[in-house]
């Protein structure tokens, strides 16, 4: 390949001035004339059947508009499985469900209305645990008739094998993967080791709260502003719900102030709607932090049940995995996590006997949603803990039995798909050598501090088929235009697509000008999440340029009276091949002035990208299996605890990740993804956990809720993010591939592993608190 | 019943109405339209809200309006002078220090209090002085390279 020009280069971001101005627009900061003030009344219940609901008192404060029930629901649900009703109507299943709505003309008045709706509720029995809720025959069945409800289209194809219903009603979905004989991979292990381990539920905590704001329009539509991840499919959801034509709502999502997972089919959009359509006014509902961890569709609990089996050689030789997911009281879209979680097993290490079951279960807890990583988190902390448990077993080094384990190029994964573009031996070397693996650290002790280390590889992919389509503009004067359905949660995707963009038109980065997220104007985009954007939407664009510039060189062909192909199109100039003079400006295939040009009028070139090119049989056979044929992405992280022996308390001292990403399109801004990873992934290990009794949240604030601050995390000098030497993708966009939500799924093992090695003791289940570690320790002591 | 108030902001002097019980941030937010101050917890949690009052950064989700009678408030919109950013801004841009932006204008107004008092900080000290703000994008690795280095430049 050429030298790339941009492509490659840590350019700035190009959302950089208006972030650090203050200029750059979230949802919560528009606000519309004669907008009104949403808010939603919620379920103290976690299971009750709604009685009369008096709303009289609210509906004569002065400045209500309206008070809405589920009576005034449209016909439509959301959910990956179309169940949760926007507000409740006969029944409530979790504490938080909304039961009514209300707008008013500031949110002082709105939030005085809920307190005077007077709601009966007559109290049914709930259940919390989902592997109570699993058993045949449960007492307590969350939904009945659940498996009879349609799933949304868009997801038909992902292989969502309902469980039978009649015996396990709360049973969601099932999924199981196998490989092998299972029995005799154990009979044939020199070691087998079996453990449970427990998740507890946690939130994305973006710092961005929910929030939707609704404008009814005079021709019965909607257009709504939302910090949602996936404003094509929440076009499709709402105008399903609405029951009004697609293009009649248009869905906007403006600079998302983080999401993680946590911004997809954000509830506050129908509930403006309704509100919207009542009134006839625009109405905002912001959530507050409460709101964002009782109903943000947090993580999912998980109880894991992994039995391994291993070779004296070090070769891992059977594993066996049963997953019970708390799902919540609706589908949300854990159903596909359910598919999801087994990447963590299948796409690292070679496994010649494999067995997974995985269970979605309905429980009357809050519903749960999709976390960074998805899955991910969970079962890579119980696999890699595993992986430290068995090399102790058979005498080997935790980093040399990982890394002898590690599939090579080429070889098909447990999923039946290639493993490619995979530096993930590389990545553990890279940290290992970091953190000194093999060496002792310099101190042991410290009073009563104790030092440790520990080591993790993942593998991950993403359970999103790819699919998304994009528009490029270009303009008389040389700049160019991209329209993508991609959103700019954080991660910097416009800054990668502009980047793809400026290489296949030879301009500046800042020539480039993007149109993302607004469904009037911008294609379908499957979403901007599971790793999918740079090779995804990037691939998308690419195309889309190229299709645009083969538009130009047609054009200019006919001018010229040579051949298209042998055109030629740098920073608004067309050359033919192998002269240093430019043949035409870019300009001049327009009509004088600008606009568009005589022949094909505007040049819009169109891209899509649906994954990459297989064969019939291929295809089925690989869907079949899993049900998404995807990238895969590796990485490895290795660092230093210390234990506080008479408090209990972990700190990181140092972090080394390194992780595959194909060719990085822009390396700071993927070692800034990596360096991301950190803060979420100790948060995860040490702190972070929802309390929830009887289904009531009790913790939700940043108080109670302890994430990460700059005093939590190594800085400076004690981490590296590192990149491998980077094997371009065959199907990447310049090789590209995506990797964000690997980068904090491995941290949590490697300090759970650390901490064995600084104290002796396992924690199998996260958080590691405090107390959790002091208890072990005096545990031990006795 | 709606008092007035009067006091400065980014060096214009504003007069408003407002209910008494309004914080600063929704004033500044709602009535002055300065909206790149952010509301992330409303509880002086999160630190998204910062904005400096009389030189000091103050979570302005927990001040009252009328405390901020007659006080010299500066917000994010006002860091960039003619055109120019501020070298904390130009840092946080140089080092990639900010992802999805919604705690970038705390972070920056907490960093220029800090820088302003303390013009040479080192990493403890940005640490003391920015725990308050939360970030869940960047693990702050490279926020605090930012400060450091807009700390490093000779000031003036």
């Amino acid at each position: 390949m050429d030298e790339l020009s941009t492509v490659g280069k840590s350019v700035p971001r190009v959302d950089g001035t208006e972030k650090v101005t203050g200029t750059a627009k979230f949802t919560n900061d528009f606000a519309l004339p004669r907008m009104l003030y949403g808010k939603v009344l919620r379920s103290p219940y976690p299971h009750a059947r709604i009685g009369r609901i008096d709303v009289s008192q609210a509906s004569k404060l002065p400045g209500v508009k309206a008070v809405l029930t589920g009576k005034d629901n449209p016909e439509g649900r959301m959910g990956v499985v179309l169940d949760r009703p926007i507000v409740a109507e006969d029944e409530v299943r979790f504490v938080g469900e909304a039961v009514a709505l209300v707008a008013a003309e500031s949110l002082e008045v709105a939030e005085e209305a809920l307190d005077l709706i007077d709601v009966e509720y007559e109290e049914l029995p709930a259940i919390f645990d989902a592997e109570e809720a699993m058993k045949p025959h449960s007492e307590v069945v969350v939904q009945p008739g659940h498996h009879l409800l349609p799933s949304i289209p868009a997801y038909a194809g992902h292989n969502i094998s309902f469980a039978t219903a009649e015996e396990t009603p709360n049973v969601y979905r099932a999924f199981h993967i196998e490989e092998g004989d299972i029995e005799q991979g154990f009979r044939e292990s020199d070691v087998v080791l079996e453990n449970r381990f427990v998740f507890t539920r946690t939130q994305h905590c973006a710092m961005e709260p929910h929030c939707a704001m609704a404008r009814p329009e005079p021709d019965g539509g909607f257009t709504v502003w939302a910090s949602e991840q996936h404003p094509s499919e929440a076009q499709l959801f709402l105008s399903r719900i609405f029951k009004l034509p697609v293009p009649k709502v248009r869905v906007i999502a403006p600079y998302i102030g983080g999401a993680f997972g946590g911004k997809l089919f954000v509830m506050g959009m129908p509930w403006a709607m309704m509100l919207a359509r009542r009134t006839g006014r625009p109405v905002k509902v912001v959530y507050s932090r409460e709101e964002v961890f009782v109903d943000g569709y947090s993580d999912v609990p998980v109880v894991i049940y992994i039995k391994d089996g291993v070779k004296k050689d070090g070769r891992l030789w059977a594993r066996s995995v049963k997953a019970v997911i708390n799902c919540g009281a609706y589908s949300g879209r854990v159903l596909l996590l359910t598919g999801s979680m087994v990447m963590g097993a299948t796409v690292n290490y070679r496994i010649p006997h494999f067995w997974w079951d995985s269970y979605c279960v309905a429980t009357n807890e809050p519903v749960s949603g999709s976390f960074r990583g998805f899955g991910g988190v969970q079962l890579i902390h119980a696999v890699e803990s595993q992986m430290d448990m068995l090399a102790r077993a058979i005498g080997m080094d935790a980093y040399k039995f990982r890394r002898m384990n590690l599939y090579k190029e080429g070889e098909i994964n447990l999923l039946g798909q290639p493993t490619h573009a995979v530096e993930a031996e590389e990545c553990l070397d890279k940290v290992a050598e970091w953190i000194g693996w093999g060496k002792k650290p310099e101190k042991r002790e410290e009073g009563p501090w104790r030092i440790g280390r520990g080591i993790s590889a993942q593998g991950k992919g993403g359970l999103v088929s790819p699919y998304s389509l994009a528009d490029v503009k270009v303009h008389f004067d040389g700049t160019i235009e991209i329209r993508h359905g991609a959103t700019e949660v954080g991660q910097g995707c416009n800054t990668i697509l502009s980047q793809i963009a400026a290489e296949e038109f030879q301009i500046p980065v800042g020539k480039v000008r993007q149109i993302s997220g607004d469904t009037a104007v911008t294609p379908y985009d499957i979403t901007s999440t599971a790793n999918l954007t740079t090779f995804n939407t990037g691939n998308t664009v690419r195309r889309a340029c190229q299709d645009a510039k083969r538009q130009i060189f047609e054009i200019a062909a006919e001018r010229l009276k040579v051949k298209a192909e042998d055109l030629e199109l740098k920073d608004g100039l067309i050359y033919t091949r192998g002269k240093t003079e430019a043949a035409l400006k870019l300009g001049d295939i327009f009509v004088p002035g600008g606009g568009g040009t005589a022949k094909r009028g505007e040049i819009i070139g169109h891209g899509v990208y649906m994954g990459r090119d297989l064969s019939k049989e291929e295809r089925e056979r690989i869907l079949k299996k899993f049900g998404v044929d995807y990238m895969f992405c590796h990485g490895a992280c290795a660092l230093e605890v210390a234990v506080n022996t008479e408090t209990g308390e972990v700190k990181v001292l140092r972090i080394a990740q390194c992780h595959d990403m194909g060719t990085p399109i822009n390396p700071q801004a993927c070692e800034a993804q990596i360096d991301s990873g950190n803060g979420f992934g100790v948060g995860r290990a040490l702190y972070e956990e929802i309390v929830i009794e009887n289904g009531v949240t009790v913790n939700p604030n940043f108080v109670d809720y302890k994430i990460p601050s700059m005093l939590e995390v190594p800085l400076g000098a004690e981490v590296s993010s590192m990149l491998p030497a980077g094997v371009p993708h065959e199907d990447g966009p310049y090789g590209g591939k995506g990797f964000g939500e690997s980068t904090n799924c491995g941290i949590s093992p490697a300090i759970a592993g650390a901490l064995y090695d600084a104290v002796g003791i396992r924690m199998l289940d996260l958080p590691i608190t405090r107390e959790r570690v002091l208890g072990a320790l005096k545990a031990r002591a006795r | 019943m709606k008092m007035p108030l009067q006091f400065r902001v980014n060096g214009e002097d504003y007069e408003v109405y407002v209910e008494p019980w309004k914080t600063l941030l929704e004033v500044l937010r709602d009535e002055l339209e300065l909206t790149g101050t952010k509301a992330g917890c409303l509880a002086g949690e999160c630190g998204t809200c910062t904005v400096i009052v009389d030189g000091k950064a103050v979570k302005s989700c927990l001040m009252l309006a009328p405390q901020a009678a007659g006080r010299e408030i500066m917000t994010v919109e006002g860091l960039a002078q003619g055109g120019k950013l501020h070298p904390l801004q130009q840092a946080f841009i140089d080092h990639f220090a900010f992802q999805c932006g919604f705690c970038t204008p705390g972070m920056l107004m907490s960093s220029k209090a800090l820088l302003d008092e303390n013009p040479h900080p080192t990493a403890d000290d940005v640490k003391e002085g920015l725990y308050g703000n939360f970030c869940r994008c960047t693990g702050y690795v490279k926020i605090l390279e930012a400060v450091l280095a807009a700390g490093a430049k000779p000031r003036g």
